[in-house]
Order: structure tokens, then sequence, then C-alpha cells
């Protein structure tokens, strides 16, 4: 078992070994054996969350009480909006329903992303070739088989070879 | 009678039922803002993502299909909000509040408490915004990992590699854990 193993187990089984499927209970003893800084997240863990059951249990505070009568005051007086009344598409997910709640910038940043690459490859993978080759026979563009030269500029040519 | 489920309020709801909606509002709403503010650092902003996550319920009721829980479904329009909340304001957790002097002979210890507590909300609020969600659905609103991952769009061993890289960094922003021998 590697120490990646043993965090991955921590969270999905807590701090409490005994608790841990047979094999694994088995091998991160053999582990914290040979490992004492395995015995030592074990112990750090179990105080982490004994921290956590501390610091976030007890549920909500005055203060959430308090905004969340102002919440259900302020939607009771407002005029509801309309509803999507398109029909329900049965083999869809609800998942898709949230859709446009999904966090916009990742899907923002790979939609550039992708078109800085085309923007790129457009320029230098085809090279239509002179004019007059274009008119005649070779109309076919060349490729440029060497895609790294898109991402990689040539190195200076070395000293001794010049 | 017993109350009504999440899922008959919301048939009800998708047939515009304002008093069904108002039902589920006054269920899910301090939930709500509690998640929000968690997450967020401050109540003002909270407010306006639990009022933004009810009336996208109230438009989305027509379509709504009852293939997970109402409540793993709300959970995660919270929780995506807030991922695409911009922070107006300054994170200022309400354990900030204040700390009233206290006669009592254990007031010591309950400062030096409330002094943890807060230096783990920081920490928890300076992690990465998956991060944050995945510790604080998992272990200030309890949900087990695999719902976690259902509401937060992920597999459950996405969500143990976020917990794990959380603990990570909160063990290295907290230092050694009190307790810890």
């Amino acid at each position: 078992m590697t120490h990646d193993e043993f965090e991955h187990l921590l969270v999905a089984h807590g701090a409490d070994v005994s608790l841990w499927p047979e094999p694994a209970q088995r091998r991160a003893r053999e582990l914290m054996a040979r490992d004492p800084s395995a015995a030592g997240l074990l112990a750090n863990d179990a105080a982490l969350d004994a921290r956590f059951a501390r610091a976030l249990s007890g549920g909500p505070v005055a203060q959430d009480l308090a905004a969340g009568r102002r919440v259900v005051a302020h939607l009771a007086a407002l005029p509801l909006p309309k509803q999507d009344a398109r029909a329900p598409v049965r083999w869809l997910p609800s998942w898709l329903l949230a859709l446009d709640l999904r966090p916009a910038w990742p899907s923002i940043a790979a939609l550039a992303g992708m078109a800085a690459l085309g923007f790129l490859a457009g320029l230098n993978v085809v090279d239509p070739g002179p004019l007059d080759a274009a008119m005649g026979d070779g109309a076919r563009p060349q490729v440029i088989a060497d895609l790294s030269t898109i991402v990689f500029e040539p190195g200076p040519p070395e000293e001794s070879a010049l | 009678m017993g109350e009504a489920s999440d899922e008959d309020l919301m048939a009800r709801v998708a047939q515009g039922d304002a008093a069904a909606f108002r039902t589920l509002t006054e269920r899910y709403a301090v939930r709500a803002v509690a998640l929000a503010r968690r997450f967020l650092g401050n109540s003002a902003d909270a407010e306006d993502i639990a009022q933004d996550a009810f009336l996208r319920v109230w438009r989305a009721a027509p379509r709504w299909q009852p293939t997970a829980a109402f409540g793993t479904w709300f959970y995660r329009i919270v929780v995506n909000l807030c991922l695409n909340h911009r922070r107006r304001r300054d994170f200022a957790p309400l354990e900030d509040a204040g700390n009233i002097a206290d006669p009592a002979p254990d007031a010591l210890a309950r400062l030096a408490r409330g002094h943890e507590d807060r230096a783990l909300a920081r920490a928890i609020a300076d992690l990465p915004q998956r991060q944050r969600a995945a510790v604080l659905l998992t272990y200030w609103e309890g949900l087990s990992n695999a719902r976690t991952a259902e509401v937060l769009d992920a597999s459950v061993s996405g969500v143990e590699t976020l917990l794990v890289r959380a603990r990570r960094a909160l063990r290295a922003r907290l230092g050694p854990q009190p307790g810890e021998e």
C-alpha cells in the first residue's frame, strides 16, 4: 500500500482502521509498521476529524436562521417569474436542467483555448503554397508534418555549427 | 397526516402551486443560506444565492424529473451558484463576530477553542473552490462521499481526491492538530 492509497482510504472510511475492509486493514497496518509517518498521518487525521466535528457541527447559527427567514419572506413577497413550461425530456438526465448553473469559466476557457489552437494550426499546419502552384496542377496545399514547430520555437544553432 | 415529501411538493410546484413552493423555501432556506455563507464567507451574498437558487427551482420545476432526491439537486444548484459567484464582499465568518468577555472558569479554554475554530474556518475559506465545496458538503452537511459526488457531478473517487487534497492543505496550514501526540 502506498501513502496515497492510505490517504484515500482515510477519506473513504475514516480514521478508525478497525472499521476498514479486512484486506485494506491488514495492508494499512503493514504500512504503518514499516513507515512511522503513516501512523503519524492517522493520528493527525483523527484529530482533524475531531476538529471538523467540533467546528462544523451544531447546524445553522442565529444569523443563518434570521437570513433564512428573510429569504422566505422576500420570496413570498416577490411576483414569481414565469415557469419553464417546455415539456420534460424524459430520456435526458435531470442534471441537464442545471446545465446553466454549472461554472461557466472552465467551458469558456476550453472554448477559447480550442479557438486559439485552431487559429495557430490554420496559420502553421497548412501552407497554401505559392500562388502559381495553386493555379496549376499542384493545387493541393502542402501539409507541414512537423507539428512541434507550432509549439516549440527551434533553438538557436549551436555555436559549433556556425 | 404526515408532512408532504420534497418530491410531492415539487410535483405541485411544477403545476404552479405557490403554496407548495413556499413550503419548500421554508424547509430549505436556512440550510441554503448556511451552506452559502460557509462557502462565500458572508451572509449578504449567501442570501442572494439562496434566493436565486429558489427562483431557479421555481422556473425549472415543470421540467424536473425525480431521478435524484430533491435535496441533492437543490444542493447542486446552491453549490454551482456559489462556484459562479464573484465574491463581492470580504470574507467575514460569523465566528468573527466577537469574543465577549466571559467570567466563567472555562472561559480561557473556550476562547482558545473559538480561536481554533476561526482558524479552521479561514483555512477552509482559502481552499480551492471545489475542495471547499467537498469539505463543506461532507464534513458540515454530513453528506456521504457518494452523495457529495452527485452534488458536485463528480465520481466518488474524484470526491475522495478532492478531500485528500483539502485535508493535506488544511494540515499544512493548521499544523499539528490539538490532541495529536
